[in-house]
């Protein structure tokens, strides 16, 4: 056994280096304020640097990185400040793409995508279609050679942003329910689509999707006809390796700072309640790093999941939530201020976090469905859901 | 973020596969329920500890298996093995202690159990011992000097059988009747009753790692075989969602023991830490694993026949002898805020 992942995170510190290099803070503020989770100046510097791509196969101009690798990458990222939901999901439906795309798909847009000239949003979730996510309803008719599209999707993030979404409809509605759905790569200036913005507590902006009479040819369907679910396992598949350990390490650097008090504020560290607070953060910070790790290192050396691909998301983003409660009740009164306010404490980190914190409880698969997966493919236990 | 030529790896080396492997199949067949029960009151099986000593798990960790070795992964993948089945041994005092006292150029009891008296020894008091009841020699501290204490009387056990069922006494100082050696003084006593409470606290939380692991298998086999309203009860998420909380924690007390072992085994300075962690995770997912095994199994598992209820009392006993998961973030409070 070996601990030692200093060869990989050294290009995780090169990737922080990189955006901090070249975009500003006050940039990576105003990206942070608009809540896009995407910015088209920074993710073209990104892809021209290969590193849209970097996971993909060099046939399609990738880097070939193992999980391991795209983790460094991804934390990176994160740890220079630059939080990018459309690089993520643009990477990996790409992926998809290569393996499961047509000729079309393959020759223009994986070679846009690496070049960071667009990006692909996902359309999965529905009003009525959540963790459920093969109940979708959102109907695709075949009329001629086009395909016609009707419904509506909710918590589109990305797609005002985006050139393209990654759409799962439902083409047989006779069908049982995960027999009837087909993917497709919908070009968002189609007519017929509507975007109504969705704002969050979280500081992201989130989009509903109206789809009334939308027609595409049927060169932007991907993977076959009602064959929508294998599309999605792959994609499913090569979308692991979530975590919020980065947003456990900032609570943690912003609550040491505040407990060593700023010079017009008193020091906390010889408060009891504080020091057991802050030790369990550092103890939940380390646990998320080592789950992730290991769900990771499975993955580059093929071994298989056995539930343990989900954990690190699952602990990290419960942990958050706890933690930035707690820091929050230390800090009392001013633990209310916000990052906008100068003496916040600890930056308004706190503040933020636990806002930030029940939503990543839910995307990216709520903790109940990670849960039911952990106990599935780790302990054997039986499906709890249909 | 140091920049080493490190490659991440968490498949055991060689060597590490060898001693799960041969001492795993020796604990499996040697160490068996009936075997933890029949030394229920006594708390030491002598006849499986000599065996074991036989076998040289006492050198291993002493001299290391292998050379350029340090004796850590000896220490802690023995000591998962003896949680994993409840061993009643006192593996992991006697291999710290011996190994201290070997480092400082002393020598422990020649036959019988030598451990260790956790807290300094100086003015008056009493504190329970580590296998107290059973020890011919303990090392303790007592001002600048690291001493080998050798009660010319065993110390008192107390009454009932204690939570740990493991042999503890009482020990009272300052004590008459005891034959006291100095081991070592100074910087290097300082140094070397540092580096014993590290391990020991390291070869106690590898066994609470594995503990935690077999409770969560017999928690696992009980939400897998009994049907109520059924079903098989792992298939209602109020159970099988516990389950998988359970199973995350247990694989992250496995990761930080064997990350701190790892640590410790170079002599990397966020060892220390790393083993205050591994005791912090390793306490609390043993407890939540034993409990949720006691949980699932219902009304039988606070039944004395089933085994669940052997981890349970255990796992709490071996961590409140360690000092307990609290002082351990108290300690990992001065390492995150100094």
């Amino acid at each position: 056994m070996n601990f030692d992942d200093g060869d990989v995170m050294a290009f995780a510190e090169e990737v922080a280096a990189f955006v901090r290099a070249n975009v500003s803070d006050d940039e990576l503020r105003e990206i942070r304020r608009r809540g896009d989770g995407h910015d088209p100046r920074v993710h073209r510097l990104l892809a021209e640097q290969g590193w849209v791509a970097g996971p993909w196969d060099p046939a399609y101009g990738g880097g070939g990185w193992d999980p391991m690798r795209t983790m460094a990458f991804r934390l990176g990222l994160r740890a220079g400040g630059y939080h990018a939901v459309l690089l993520a999901t643009s990477t990996f439906v790409g992926h998809v793409l290569q393996v499961l795309g047509t000729e079309f798909q393959k020759q223009t847009i994986v070679p846009a995508l690496a070049a960071g000239d667009a990006v692909i949003c996902l359309g999965y979730t529905e009003p009525d279609a959540g963790s459920d996510v093969m109940a979708a309803r959102t109907r695709a008719v075949r009329d001629g050679d086009d395909w016609v599209i009707d419904g509506q999707k909710m918590f589109t993030t990305g797609a005002h942003v985006a050139q393209y979404c990654f759409l799962l409809t439902r083409t047989d509605p006779d069908a049982p329910k995960h027999k009837g759905l087909t993917m497709f790569l919908v070009p968002l200036d189609t007519a017929g689509i509507t975007i109504h913005p969705v704002h969050t507590i979280s500081d992201e902006r989130s989009n509903a999707v109206f789809y009334d009479g939308v027609r595409v040819a049927d060169r932007w369907r991907v993977g076959d006809v009602d064959g929508g679910v294998r599309v999605l396992s792959l994609a499913l598949e090569v979308e692991q390796g979530t975590t919020f350990l980065t947003e456990l390490e900032d609570l943690l650097a912003a609550g040491i700072a505040w407990a060593r008090g700023l010079p017009d504020q008193p020091s906390r560290v010889d408060d009891a309640a504080v020091r057991l607070a802050l030790a369990e953060l550092a103890l939940d910070v380390e646990l998320s790093r080592l789950l992730l790790q290991q769900g990771v290192w499975r993955r580059s050396v093929g071994h298989p999941d056995q539930g343990r691909g989900p954990m690190s998301k699952l602990y990290s983003s419960e942990r958050l939530a706890h933690h930035a409660s707690v820091l929050l009740d230390l800090m009392g009164a001013s633990g209310v201020l916000t990052a906008d306010e100068a003496t916040a404490p600890g930056g308004g980190e706190g503040e933020r976090l636990y806002r930030f914190a029940p939503g990543t409880m839910t995307y990216g698969g709520t903790s109940e469905i990670l849960r039911s997966r952990i106990a599935e493919a780790g302990l054997a236990l039986a499906r709890s859901r249909g | 973020m140091s920049v080493v030529a490190g490659r991440f790896d968490l498949e055991p080396n060689e060597l590490q596969r060898e001693l799960l492997e041969s001492f795993g199949a020796f604990f499996a067949r040697e160490v068996t329920p009936d075997v933890v029960r029949g030394a229920e009151r006594s708390g030491i099986d002598r006849s499986l500890w000599d065996h074991l000593v036989q076998l040289g798990v006492l050198d291993m960790v002493v001299r290391g298996a292998a050379a350029s070795d340090s004796g850590r992964w000896e220490l802690t993948l023995v000591a998962r093995l003896v949680g994993e089945t409840l061993a009643p041994v006192p593996f992991v005092e006697m291999a710290v202690v011996t190994r201290t006292l070997a480092a400082a150029g002393a020598q422990g009891a020649d036959h019988g159990v030598s451990s260790l008296v956790p807290d300094p020894i100086d003015g008056a008091g009493s504190q329970v011992v580590p296998w107290g009841a059973v020890a011919d020699a303990l090392l303790a501290r007592r001002g600048d000097a690291l001493v080998l204490v050798e009660p010319t009387t065993r110390l008192a056990a107390p009454a009932g059988v204690n939570l740990s069922a493991s042999p503890v006494g009482v020990f009272r100082w300052p004590c008459g009747d005891a034959v006291e050696t100095i081991v070592e003084e100074g910087e290097g006593a300082h140094d070397a009753w540092r580096e014993l409470h590290m391990d020991w606290r390291l070869g106690l939380a590898a066994m609470l790692a594995g503990a935690a692991a077999r409770a969560l298998e017999i928690a696992t086999e009980q939400a897998r075989s009994r049907h109520q309203f059924g079903a098989p009860i792992g298939s209602f998420q109020g159970v099988s969602h516990r389950l998988a909380d359970v199973a995350t924690h247990t694989d992250a007390a496995r990761l930080v023991v064997d990350k701190a072992t790892w640590a410790a085994d170079r002599g990397a300075p966020e060892a220390a830490s790393l083993v205050e962690m591994a005791w912090c995770q390793a306490t609390r997912a043993a407890e939540e694993a034993a409990s949720a095994a006691v949980h699932v199994l219902g009304g039988y598992g606070i039944t004395e026949e089933y085994d669940a209820q052997l981890y349970f009392r255990r796992v709490k006993g071996w961590a409140l002898l360690g000092g307990g998961r609290t002082a351990g973030l108290a300690r990992l409070a001065d390492h995150v805020l100094g």
